[in-house]
């Protein structure tokens, strides 16, 4: 698999959330209210990351419900991948969170 | 809340009828979207979930269908996948529709394509005829008189036909010569929409008469009126030449006094030129094309006057001969030369191919009875002139050797090959089309309405899914280039550029409107025959092509039998 990926800000802010706690497993669903993204948008992405090894998952069973979930987070190679590109992207992220996102930006 | 429950159940739904059948390498990330689904509060957010997902798994669907990557040891590893998953596209197939969409922009293909496929049978345009009235509603709009002209002279309806003629004509005396269009045309016609008798058609060839008193053409129209209205038969020629009542003798001699009129009158023209100018001019007016019609009318019009000139003619002909059997060469010449003289001017003023053709054959069958009288009477000069003029026309109109005669060319027009490639490609485009429509068709509504895999017809459809595009793309090439000359000829005759021998060019290519008449003779002259043989031709390819995908579609292998 390629290790490049197209880097949109979606898929910068993608990264973002998948960093905050990386050893986490993460549930599509929260990720999407996390990164305020649409179904639409946030599983190509998710489904780009797992193509290239960046991204595991897995199905697991919800505590509340027990009905299993896919769950999310980033490989080894998908962290160390993950940061660079958010370091080389840093100003982009910035700037399109402020014009996009009304200042909701992430830290990184 | 209980209202958010049903909202948040049906969205699932609609997530779940395009997860049920994904194949496997896709179907997790349809799972995975919806077993988020119960986590999705609200009104509006399930159903955006679902919406967004079902867009998500389509586009995924559809391009890794075109990509191949089903072929992928992930999926070619399942023991279901190849039940649930068709084989895919090559991502050449999908450029090849993707440079046929692109063909769809150069209008010479629109053209052609347009022109082609209504060649087949204007029956099969049902909007044609629609788009045809309106063309007329919005010429009478117009109001002008070569407007009303153009609509008169292209209406079914002869009540309209001559009321519009009659405002034209008012509008621009000019216009006078539409008359003849417009009754000459109900000479191609077992029975005339119009009555011949009628004292406004007798009134209205008068004055046509009256306008054009030079022109043989308006007495031409008159004698073949008195042909046509007293005898009300499709041949009514065969009895008029040995009249035996009174009333047949009467006709007889009003229809020859007429046809002498014509024949001596110093000029002959058909009015063919000037119907294609105002054709093409109110066409341009309206700012329509329709190069198919336009084509229809220059192969039609251009055909003359036939069957009254050559009754004549052989009338003169044979006086000609009973005269000279009777010992008077000076009266039998006289005969042969009014034919002569008559065929000369037509042919010198003929504004086709067909006009010329006739012509031609009226002088050459006089030619040769004027050379063998000149070598009785020893007149070796004038002799020697018309052979010369024999040999001359033999060589412009080599056609005219025809064992079968001079009049085999009314009915055996020259054929355009390259016209019939243009027709046979299109034909080709419409196939492959169906055949791409249906494989990808297949396979797509397979995915989501789950019906059970059939081996034998997935692989068919395959096959027809993945080559079907080539075909298209290359028959829509072959139409385009070959169409191209023709494309360009129609806009040069509409700019008034076009040289008269690249009319020729033109015009046949409206000779494989229908099926060749040297066809329809060879398969027992069954005229139903004209409509459907393109069809045909179209369903022979298509068995063709099924045969061929037929040979070539893999076999279910058979048990191994290992006793």
């Amino acid at each position: 698999m390629p290790d490049e990926i197209r880097v949109s800000p979606q898929t910068l802010n993608v990264l973002v959330a998948l960093l905050h706690a990386p050893a986490d497993w993460r549930y599509g669903y929260d990720l999407s209210r996390e990164t305020s993204l649409k179904s639409g948008t946030l599983y190509p992405i998710l489904m780009r990351l797992a193509e290239r090894d960046w991204l595991e998952t897995r199905w697991e069973h919800a505590d509340d419900t027990g009905k299993p979930r896919h769950v999310y987070r980033l490989t080894a190679q998908g962290r160390r991948a993950a940061r660079e590109t958010l370091e080389a992207n840093r100003a982009r992220l910035a700037e399109w969170n402020v014009a996009y996102r009304k200042g909701a930006a992430y830290a990184i | 809340m209980r209202f958010e429950h049903t909202v948040n159940r049906w969205s699932r739904r609609l997530l779940g009828f395009f997860v049920r059948d994904l194949p496997l390498e896709l179907k997790p990330w349809g799972e995975a979207m919806l077993a988020e689904m119960p986590q999705v509060r609200g009104v509006f957010a399930p159903v955006s979930w679902a919406i967004g997902g079902s867009i998500v798994l389509s586009k995924s669907l559809i391009r890794r269908w075109f990509s191949g990557k089903a072929e992928s040891s992930t999926v070619a590893s399942s023991g279901t996948a190849g039940a649930n998953s068709p084989a895919p596209l090559p991502r050449l197939a999908l450029a090849m529709l993707l440079l046929c969409f692109a063909m769809l922009l150069l209008p010479s293909f629109r053209q052609g394509l347009r022109t082609s496929l209504e060649s087949w049978n204007p029956l099969w345009t049902p909007h044609g005829q629609l788009e045809f009235e309106r063309l007329l509603d919005q010429s009478e709009k117009l109001g002008d008189p070569e407007s009303l002209a153009f609509v008169a002279l292209n209406t079914n309806d002869p009540g309209k036909a001559f009321r519009l003629a009659k405002s034209a004509v008012e509008r621009n005396p000019q216009l006078e010569w539409i008359w003849y269009s417009l009754i000459q045309g109900q000479f191609y016609f077992v029975k005339p929409a119009i009555d011949l008798h009628s004292p406004e058609v007798v009134a209205t060839i008068q004055r046509l008469q009256q306008a054009d008193p030079e022109n043989s053409v308006p007495y031409l129209l008159e004698a073949e009126r008195i042909r046509w209205s007293e005898l009300d038969s499709p041949h009514p020629f065969s009895s008029i030449q040995q009249p035996t009542t009174a009333e047949e003798r009467q006709l007889w001699q009003a229809w020859r006094a007429t046809m002498e009129r014509a024949y001596a009158a110093p000029r002959c023209d058909s009015y063919f030129n000037r119907r294609m100018q105002l054709e093409r001019s109110v066409l341009l007016k309206l700012k329509q094309e329709r190069p198919l019609a336009f084509l229809n009318q220059m192969y039609w019009l251009a055909i003359p006057q036939w069957s009254n000139n050559k009754q004549y003619s052989d009338l003169l002909l044979q006086e000609g001969d009973n005269a000279l059997r009777a010992g008077d060469p000076n009266k039998a010449a006289e005969s042969y030369w009014q034919v002569a003289r008559f065929a000369e001017r037509m042919r010198a003023q003929a504004s086709s191919t067909y006009e010329r053709w006739f012509a031609a054959g009226f002088q050459r069958e006089s030619y040769q009875k004027l050379s063998a009288l000149m070598a009785q009477t020893r007149q070796d000069q004038e002799k020697a002139r018309i052979d010369q003029t024999l040999a001359a026309l033999q060589q412009e109109h080599a056609k005219l050797d025809d064992p079968r005669g001079f009049w085999v060319m009314i009915y055996y027009g020259p054929v355009s090959t390259v016209g019939i490639v243009v027709s046979v490609a299109a034909a080709v485009a419409v196939l492959a089309l169906a055949l791409t429509i249906l494989g990808m068709g297949y396979f797509l509504t397979r995915q989501w309405l789950r019906f059970p895999a059939l081996p034998l017809l997935d692989s068919l459809l395959t096959k027809a899914a993945r080559f079907s595009p080539f075909a298209l793309a290359a028959s829509c090439v072959v139409l385009y280039f070959t169409y191209l000359p023709y494309a360009s000829l129609y806009a040069s005759y509409m700019n008034g550029t076009l040289r008269p021998e690249e009319g020729e060019k033109l015009r046949a290519f409206m000779e494989i409107r229908y099926l060749p008449d040297r066809v329809i003779t060879l398969l027992g002259g069954v005229e139903g025959l004209r409509i459907c043989f393109w069809a045909a031709i179209t369903a022979v390819l298509t068995l063709v092509v099924i045969a061929f995908l037929w040979r070539w579609a893999p076999r279910k292998a058979r048990p191994v039998s290992t006793s």
